[in-house]
């Protein structure tokens, strides 16, 4: 049973970006990803059930629509178990508190520093795969 | 006294004008006397005249009435004597026993009767069954037994009934009047004479009466029928005259035996006096008129004798009336002309008149008067020449201090004028040969004017001051507070040696001291003085007190003037640094909305830029990976080392994107921070890197603004100086517009020296120095002087030309270090120089100020 990484982003290339980025994880088979295009997306994608596991949900949040900060709540409510990471260019005070508050388990700023969301996505994926085995 | 004169007769018009409405004729004393005079005899005569015309007027009405009525009664009975007397020889045929009488006896009685009364035209005798029996006619032969039978007619009918009967009068022959007299027989079925009765007789009765001239009666019958009338015409044609008022009274009261009628009109339309008169067995009545101007004849020349006596009267009264007034007026006019003399000034005139009665008293109380007047008079000019003088002597002096007043008003600001303007008149109007102003300077007193002393006075006194505590007038005076007076200066023992002097060299013996007060203080001293003993009268020292006012109102006039003249100035410069204050406020609003606007590119701009570094990078690993396997492919040598060449070339420019592209990214990061957007929280941060990155963006910004602009950069970072925890993009706020100020001083001052080999340097210290780090930024521009250093940091002071400098920098930036970061930012100067500014961060400068701030 495979594990899912799944990120909400309007801008298209983004998938390409990350699916570049993560290639041999994702040519290894540690983990897929996915991409949702826009809040809406994202939500009937975690609603619809599924044969994989979602262990991470990574959200811009200046998104034309619902924003990311709108999102965040639903998807807490509908998958408290799984950890969201914010991602966004304003890298204020205001929007990372307003972030932490509302349940988001990290904050990161563009331009995505992908050494530290690799490690991030191991981690995570480590400690899924523990609490599996046990 | 001719004034006087002319003042009474404008009066006289006045009141003649006013009287205008009601327009008297003017009239003199004695005319009204005359006409009073004139108008009593005049209206007693009238009254008198009228009395007496109206009871003479009654009188020969009455008069003339009652001789008409006795006309008409003698007619009246004359005319009813001759039907009595016919009726009475007719009565001899009436006997009862006549009708048994023979014929012939009968007609000799008729016969008889015929003779004895020629007025019986015609007898005859009816029987009496009412035939003719018998009928005798002196114009017609008898006829005897004739038997006509009138038993029907009123002649037979009546007579039986009433014994006798009159018929109404008839004519023969056109014009003699007849009327038929029957009369019944005495006895039993009596018969009756019938006579023809020519009434001639009555006529001629009537026609007799004259009354006067044209007066005459008429007869008219029971129904106003005319009967009998002098103009026979009139009878003929059976006039009835009922509708006179006359005619109608007579007949409504016939029973009165003679009336007396009102006057009416004649036939003739003639006003007439008519009285009546009846006949009684007839029903006739006699009317005797009389026009009325005959009757009342004698009145009209009662009333012209009447008037002649009343012209006469008129005439005597208004002669008599007339001298009396003249002589009652005469003297009057005398006095009045003797008033009239006093009037028009000649007092010496007085008024004679003798009458002996209160006209003379009069003249005598106006010669009394006259006399008085006179002698007031003559005192009177006395008293007016004496303020006269006083006047002219005013009126110089109100000239002089108008004058005065003139100069004055027109060298408002020129006060050395006004004094000199001031003494010259005052030493003029108060017969001083000298006068001087002196004011208070410090603790003494200075000539400011003088008039009338020599050079030598002037140039001691100019040297030599007057103390305030000297015992001159001056000083005197300026203590007293008031006027003071010093009839013989020498005479003073008490004079101190500088005050000696002063007299010695003016000469003046006399002198008085006015003080020129200003709120109760003195201010100065306005001295007038003579050479001779002889002191200045009140008058004078109270002139000199109005020029000591001018002078004073002079000097507070300049003192006012230079006070709103610095006051506007100030206000001017308030004004225009209000203006400038306001153009830099507009330039701070266009920063602020272009610091927004750039905010947004930035943003815009950002989110591409990191997929170019993105892909950049990631290609780069890519084509690592790819030479990688390029290594283990079995390729031909050439091909080999052709692929990896072209890998390598593509890796260098991945490296040039990458480059590029952070370094758009660096600006774009700058211009986040420059326009306060971006990340707002403070953080831990190399001092050093923040500094130098601050200097770059700095020079590059100047650059782009000044192409030809050029500085050289010094550097003397301290590699100690570690991280402090700061608001990053609010210091480097600061840092840039330290920096920038250097670039503008240094500027300014190679173009201010023109000076090729001149090179602007700025240099950027950082220094460790424990608990805080320590920025130095120095440059070698224009400086700034001390003034302007103490207001450097005031919210939009700036030295930079309106509209170039917003003068919120410094003023931001001291509120940054200092509010912020709980830092300090000092300033040192030397112009023409340099200029450092000195910053100094505690490392936990926000902890603490935010601390600060809390509590």
């Amino acid at each position: 049973m495979s594990v899912l990484v799944l990120v909400v982003d309007d801008e298209l290339d983004v998938g390409d970006l990350f699916r570049q980025q993560f290639r041999r994880e994702l040519r290894a088979g540690l983990f897929v990803m996915e991409f949702a295009y826009s809040a809406p997306e994202a939500l009937a994608r975690i609603t619809l059930p599924s044969d994989v596991n979602l262990i991470l949900l990574l959200s811009d949040i200046n998104m034309p629509g619902m924003t990311g900060l709108e999102l965040l709540p639903k998807v807490r409510e509908i998958r408290p178990d799984v950890p969201v990471v914010m991602i966004t260019a304003y890298g204020d005070a205001d929007t990372r508190a307003r972030a932490l508050q509302a349940g988001a388990a990290g904050f990161l700023t563009k331009p995505i520093d992908f050494k530290l969301l690799r490690e991030g996505i191991t981690e995570r994926l480590s400690s899924f795969q523990n609490s599996a085995s046990d | 006294m001719a004034h006087v004169t002319e003042l009474a007769v404008h009066g006289e018009e006045v009141a003649q004008r006013s009287y205008g409405v009601f327009r008297r004729p003017r009239m003199s004393l004695a005319m009204k006397l005359a006409l009073a005079l004139v108008g009593l005899v005049s209206l007693v005569l009238v009254i008198n005249g009228i009395v007496s015309m109206w009871l003479g007027y009654n009188e020969a009405k009455a008069v003339a009435l009652r001789v008409q009525n006795e006309k008409a009664q003698s007619a009246a009975e004359r005319v009813n004597g001759f039907v009595s007397d016919i009726e009475s020889q007719i009565g001899w045929t009436t006997r009862a026993e006549w009708s048994r009488v023979g014929l012939e006896q009968q007609r000799y009685d008729f016969i008889r009767l015929l003779r004895q009364a020629p007025a019986i035209t015609e007898i005859s005798y009816l029987d009496r069954i009412g035939k003719e029996q018998l009928k005798l006619s002196r114009l017609e032969p008898d006829a005897i037994g004739s038997q006509k039978d009138f038993a029907e007619e009123e002649k037979f009918k009546r007579a039986v009934a009433d014994k006798v009967w009159f018929s109404p009068v008839y004519f023969r022959r056109g014009s003699e009047p007849y009327m038929t007299i029957a009369v019944a027989h005495a006895g039993r079925n009596p018969g009756v004479t019938v006579a023809e009765v020519n009434l001639k007789l009555v006529w001629d009765v009537i026609s007799a009466i004259r009354v006067g001239e044209k007066g005459y009666a008429f007869v008219v019958d029971r129904g106003g029928h005319l009967i009998a009338h002098p103009d026979l015409s009139l009878v003929l044609r059976d006039v009835n005259l009922s509708h006179m008022p006359q005619v109608a009274q007579a007949l409504t009261h016939p029973s009165e035996p003679a009336s007396i009628q009102q006057a009416a009109k004649s036939l003739e339309g003639a006003e007439v006096l008519t009285a009546s008169a009846p006949i009684a067995r007839l029903g006739w009545i006699v009317l005797v008129q009389v026009p009325e101007t005959e009757a009342l004849a004698p009145v009209r020349s009662s009333l012209i004798q009447t008037s002649a006596l009343l012209a006469l009267g008129l005439f005597l009264a208004a002669v008599v009336g007339s001298l009396l007034a003249r002589r009652m007026v005469v003297p009057i006019k005398r006095l009045q002309l003797g008033a009239e003399r006093l009037g028009s000034g000649d007092l010496s005139q007085r008024i004679t008149i003798r009458t002996g009665d209160e006209i003379e008293d009069l003249a005598k109380r106006f010669n009394s008067m006259a006399t008085r007047v006179q002698e007031s008079y003559e005192t009177l000019e006395a008293k007016v020449e004496e303020r006269t003088t006083d006047l002219n002597e005013a009126l110089r002096q109100q000239t002089a201090t108008a004058e005065v007043l003139k100069v004055i008003s027109r060298s408002t600001f020129h006060l050395q004028t006004v004094f000199e303007t001031l003494v010259a008149s005052a030493s003029k109007l108060c017969d001083a040969e000298m006068c001087v102003i002196l004011l208070r300077e410090g603790a003494a007193y200075a000539i400011a004017a003088s008039h009338g002393f020599s050079p030598q006075f002037q140039e001691y006194a100019r040297a030599h001051p007057l103390p305030v505590g000297a015992t001159s007038t001056t000083a005197r005076t300026a203590s007293a507070g008031k006027p003071v007076q010093v009839i013989d200066v020498l005479a003073d023992d008490s004079l101190d040696e500088l005050t000696r002097e002063y007299q010695r060299l003016g000469g003046y013996r006399t002198n008085v001291g006015i003080p020129l007060l200003r709120e109760g203080e003195t201010i100065g001293v306005f001295v007038l003085a003579r050479p001779t003993v002889r002191p200045f009268t009140d008058r004078q020292i109270d002139l000199v007190q109005t020029f000591a006012d001018q002078a004073v109102i002079a000097l507070e006039n300049v003192r006012l003037f230079e006070k709103v003249e610095a006051r506007t100035r100030e206000l001017g410069q308030s004004l225009e640094e209000l203006r400038v204050a306001q153009d830099r406020l507009v330039h701070t609003e266009k920063l602020a909305s272009l610091g927004q606007l750039t905010a947004g590119i930035a943003h815009e701009i950002k989110n591409p830029l990191n997929f170019v570094n993105n892909f950049a990078s990631l290609s780069k690993e890519l084509a690592a990976e790819l030479k990688e396997l390029i290594d283990r492919a079995s390729l031909s040598e050439t091909l080999h080392s052709e692929v990896v060449e072209i890998i390598t070339t593509l890796t260098g420019n991945l490296d040039k994107v990458a480059q590029h592209g952070k370094r758009a990214d660096s600006i774009v990061k700058n211009m986040l921070l420059h326009s306060r957007e971006g990340t707002g929280d403070h953080r831990p941060i190399s001092i050093n890197p923040l500094v130098e990155e601050s200097l770059n963006l700095a020079y590059h910004g100047a650059r782009a603004e000044r192409p030809n602009f050029n500085v050289s950069l010094e550097k003397d970072l301290d590699p100690t100086a570690g991280e402090v925890d700061i608001y990053p993009q609010e210091v480097t706020r600061v840092l840039l517009n330290l920096i920038s100020n250097g670039f503008y001083a240094s500027a300014k001052r190679k173009s201010q020296l023109n000076d090729p080999d001149f090179v602007p340097v700025l240099t950027m210290k950082t220094r460790n120095l424990g608990s805080s780090v320590e920025i130095r930024i120095r440059d070698n521009g224009i400086g700034i002087t001390d003034e302007v250093r103490e207001k450097i940091f005031n919210p939009f002071f700036t030295t930079k030309p309106a509209g170039e400098g917003t003068g919120l920098g410094l003023s931001i930036s001291h509120d940054i270090i200092v509010k912020q970061h709980g830092g300090r930012l000092d300033v040192s100067s030397v112009p023409g120089s340099y200029t450092e500014f000195v910053i100094i961060l505690p490392r936990s400068g926000p902890q603490l100020a935010a601390k600060g701030a809390n509590e």
